[in-house]
C-alpha cells in the first residue's frame, strides 16, 4: 500500500514544472565472506554473502519548489536485500524564506537525517567517497531517522564578510523509540543499507535473547517505531572556517521511557549520545574528515545497559576524475547491566580503500576493499560450526559501477 | 584574428564598417587596415589608465573596480557612441559550480544582466540591496528574464539554496570603468581629460586607494593602488558538506 501511495506520489509529481528529479543506479559485483549477514539473521556484520551480483543502490531524489519560502523534498530507494524493498528514507519539507537579515532562519519538518555526517553528502545521503558507510554512519542509517521539526539559524560568514559561518539546530521528533537496537545485539557494522520508513533491520539470534528464558525478544527491530509517545529532541552546532574547515557537534536524545513496551513486546530504548565531526579540507585535492561518536543506550529496569564508542578519520584525494580515499574505522559497545546470557561487549576495527573512477558526469566506477575484524561477546553462543569464537573477520570487495541521471 | 577585431571595435565608432572590412580582405590586408587607421585613433585623442591593485602585502588583488568618470564634456563621437548605445547593454551573471560567475560584474546603468544557471542545481538568486532588489528561481539549467539596472550603485546578491554563493553587481553611471583581473592589473583606453575616480572591492568596500579623488589624464598613466588590508581569496569552495 505504501508502495502504491510512494508510486502515486512520483507520477503526480512528474506532471510538474518547476521540480528536480535525480536518479542513482548502483551495480556491484562483491565478494564477501561465506557467513550469513545479518540480514537474514546471520552472524556477519555485512550486509551481502557469499560473492554477488546485486543492485546496491537504487535511489530516486525529488525536489520541487512549493514557493518562494517552501521546498519538499523526498528520497525513495529500492533495494533487492533487506527487509522492505521499496520505500522513502527522507521525506520533508523544508521552510527557508528569503530574508534580508545576514542570520537566516530555516525550519524542517517530516523524516529526514540530523546533518551529522560529514561523509554522506551525495544525494539520497550516500558517500561520494565510499561505497559502504563508516561504522557511525552505517548505524545512523539503520537506527537514526527522526520524523519532527528541526528549526534553525545560520550566518554565513562571507555575507558578513567574516571568514568564519555558523549555525545552531534544534529539532523535537516522535518515533525512533528503538535506536540502540541494533549496536546492543548485533553491535556495528559497516555497510551502506539504509534502513526505509516502515523497514525492520535483522539480527542473530542470540538464545539469551531471543528465548523466553532470557529476554524474550525479536531477532529485529523496527527502528522507527513509536512506543512511548515520548518526544525526543536533539541540539547541534556548526561551526565553518571559510569553506575549508568545519566542525559539528549534535547531541542526541530520544528521551525514550526504557520502561514501556508495545503489545509485540518491543521496548522503548533511552538512547543518548554526543556526536563530533570535523571536515578539512587542506587544499583542492585533498580533504580529511572524521566523525566521533558517545553514547549510551537503556532498554528495561537495566536489562539492557550499554555504553558505545565509535570513530573514523578518512581522507580522499581527487585528481581530475580519479578519486582515492581511504578510513579507519574504530568502534566499541561495553556492556554495563548484569544480565546473565546477553552480554553485548563488542569492538572491532576496518579499513576501507576506494577508488573511484568518474568515466563522465552519469557513470562511474568504483573498487572497495574493506576489512573488518573485532570481537563480539555473544557470539560465542552461536553453533560453533559457523562462528568458531567471539572474534570476527570479514572481508570486503566490490566493484561498482554508479549510474546518474540528474 | 577576426575576434580581434571586433574587441577592437569596442573602442572605435566606426564598427559595422570594420567589420565588413574584416571579413572580406585577408590577414595582410586588414593588418594594412589597422595601421592606416592608427592615425585616426590618435586623432581621437584617448590615453590609457593602467591599474595596479596590491594589498598591504604587495599581492595581487583582483576584483577590484575603478570608475573614471568625466569632469567634462564628452567628445562629440563619444557622446553619439552613448547615443548609439541608448538601446540597453547587456551583461552576463552566470551560476557555475555553485558560484556566481564573474564574482563581481561592473556594467553601466541602463544594462540588461541575463542570469543564466549553467549549474544542474536550483538556484534561488536574490538581492535585498537598494540599489535593485528581486529574486530570482533558475531552475537547473535555465536562464530567466533579464533584468534591468537602471540606477547606479553596487547590489549584492546571494542564493538562498547555497548561502555561500555571493556575487556583486557595480553598476556605474560612467561608461568608464575596469576590473583588476587575477594578476591585480586592468587598463582603460579613455578620452582625455579630468575625472573623479571610485574605488571599490568586495572585501575592502571602505578603501581609497587613490590619493586624490580626481585624476587629470592628459597621457597615458599607470596608477598602482595598495590597500591597507590583505585580501585573502575567499575561492575555496568545498561543497563536501551538501548545501547547508
Amino acid at each position: 500500500m505504501f508502495s502504491r501511495c510512494i508510486l502515486a506520489i512520483f507520477c503526480f509529481i512528474s506532471f510538474h514544472a518547476f521540480s528536480d528529479t535525480r536518479l542513482l543506479l548502483r551495480g556491484s559485483i562483491l565478494s564477501a565472506d561465506n557467513a550469513g549477514t545479518f540480514q537474514k539473521n546471520g552472524a556477519s556484520h555485512q550486509r551481502f554473502e557469499n560473492n554477488a551480483v546485486a543492485l546496491s543502490q537504487a535511489a530516486l531524489a525529488y525536489n520541487k519548489v512549493l514557493s518562494d519560502d517552501w521546498q519538499f523534498h523526498a528520497v525513495a530507494n529500492g533495494y533487492s536485500d533487506g527487509e522492505q524493498k521499496l520505500g522513502v528514507s527522507q521525506l520533508y519539507t523544508q521552510y527557508r524564506p528569503l530574508t534580508p537579515s545576514t542570520i537566516k532562519p530555516e525550519v524542517k519538518l517530516g523524516f529526514f537525517y540530523p546533518a551529522i555526517s560529514a561523509e554522506n553528502t551525495d544525494m539520497g545521503w550516500l558517500s561520494p567517497h565510499f561505497l559502504s558507510n563508516s561504522a557511525i554512519n552505517s548505524w545512523f542509517g539503520e537506527e537514526l531517522r527522526t520524523f519532527g521539526v528541526e528549526a534553525s539559524l545560520r550566518q554565513n560568514g562571507r555575507q558578513v564578510r567574516r571568514d568564519w559561518s555558523w549555525k545552531v539546530v534544534g529539532s523535537l521528533f516522535k518515533g525512533n523509540d528503538t535506536t540502540g537496537t541494533v549496536l546492543s545485539w548485533r553491535g556495528f557494522a559497516l555497510h551502506d543499507r539504509q534502513s526505509l520508513n516502515n523497514d525492520r533491520v535483522k539480527f542473530t539470534p542470540i538464545p539469551g535473547v531471543v528465548s523466553e528464558e532470557g529476554i524474550g525478544a525479536w531477532a529485529w527491530t523496527d527502528p522507527f517505531r513509536e512506543i512511548d509517545t515520548k518526544i525526543g529532541y536533539y541540539a547541534g552546532v556548526h561551526l565553518a572556517h571559510k569553506r575549508r574547515s568545519e566542525l559539528r557537534y549534535y547531541y542526541y536524545d530520544n528521551r525514550a521511557n526504557p520502561l514501556i513496551f508495545d503489545p509485540d513486546r518491543i521496548y522503548a530504548w533511552r538512547t543518548r549520545f554526543h556526536a563530533l565531526t570535523l571536515r578539512h579540507m587542506r587544499n583542492r585535492n585533498v580533504t580529511f574528515f572524521g566523525q566521533a561518536l558517545i553514547g549510551d543506550t537503556l532498554m528495561g529496569e537495566n536489562i539492557v545497559n550499554n555504553d558505545f564508542y565509535a570513530a573514523y578519520i578518512a581522507a580522499t584525494y581527487t585528481h581530475e576524475a580519479h578519486q582515492l580515499s581511504t578510513r579507519l574505522d574504530w568502534y566499541q559497545v561495553i556492556d554495563n547491566d548484569n544480565t546473565i546470557n546477553d552480554p553485548n561487549n563488542s569492538r572491532g576495527e576496518a579499513i576501507t580503500v576506494n577508488y573511484t573512477y568518474a568515466m563522465s558526469s552519469k557513470i562511474a566506477l568504483s573498487a572497495e576493499w574493506q576489512v573488518n575484524r573485532g570481537r563480539q561477546e555473544n557470539l560465542r553462543f552461536l553453533n560453533a560450526a559457523s562462528v568458531s569464537s567471539e572474534a570476527f573477520h570479514e572481508n570486503l570487495l566490490q566493484l561498482a559501477v554508479t549510474y546518474r541521471i540528474d | 584574428m577576426n575576434e580581434l577585431m571586433c574587441g577592437s571595435c569596442f573602442f572605435t565608432p566606426n564598427i559595422c564598417w570594420f567589420n565588413r572590412v574584416a571579413q572580406n580582405f585577408n590577414k595582410r590586408a586588414v593588418l594594412a587596415f589597422i595601421v592606416m587607421l592608427a592615425p585616426f585613433n590618435a586623432l581621437a585623442d584617448n590615453v590609457t589608465a593602467s591599474i595596479t591593485l596590491l594589498d598591504a602585502e604587495q599581492s595581487p588583488v583582483k576584483d577590484g573596480v575603478v570608475i573614471f568618470t568625466p569632469l567634462f564634456d564628452l567628445p562629440s563621437t563619444e557622446t553619439k557612441n552613448s547615443e548609439a548605445e541608448s538601446t540597453p547593454k547587456t551583461a552576463i551573471m552566470n551560476q557555475i559550480n555553485k558560484q556566481f560567475a564573474p564574482h563581481v560584474l561592473v556594467v553601466q546603468k541602463n544594462t540588461e544582466v541575463t542570469f543564466p544557471n549553467a549549474d544542474n542545481v536550483f538556484h534561488h538568486v536574490y538581492s535585498f540591496s537598494p540599489t535593485k532588489q528581486f529574486e530570482l528561481k533558475l531552475y537547473k539549467e535555465f536562464t530567466a528574464e533579464p533584468l534591468f539596472f537602471e540606477q547606479a550603485g553596487i547590489v549584492d546578491i546571494g542564493c538562498n539554496i547555497h548561502d555561500w554563493m555571493l556575487g556583486y553587481i557595480v553598476i556605474a553611471d560612467s561608461p568608464y570603468f575596469v576590473k583588476t583581473a587575477d594578476d591585480g592589473n586592468a587598463g582603460i583606453s579613455l578620452p582625455a581629460g579630468k575625472y573623479s575616480v571610485e574605488f571599490w572591492h568586495p572585501n575592502a568596500p571602505n578603501e581609497k586607494p587613490f590619493i586624490e579623488s580626481e585624476v587629470e589624464l592628459t597621457s597615458d598613466k599607470s596608477f598602482t593602488l595598495t590597500l591597507t588590508k590583505v585580501i585573502a581569496s575567499d575561492d575555496d569552495f568545498d561543497d563536501g558538506f551538501g548545501d547547508y
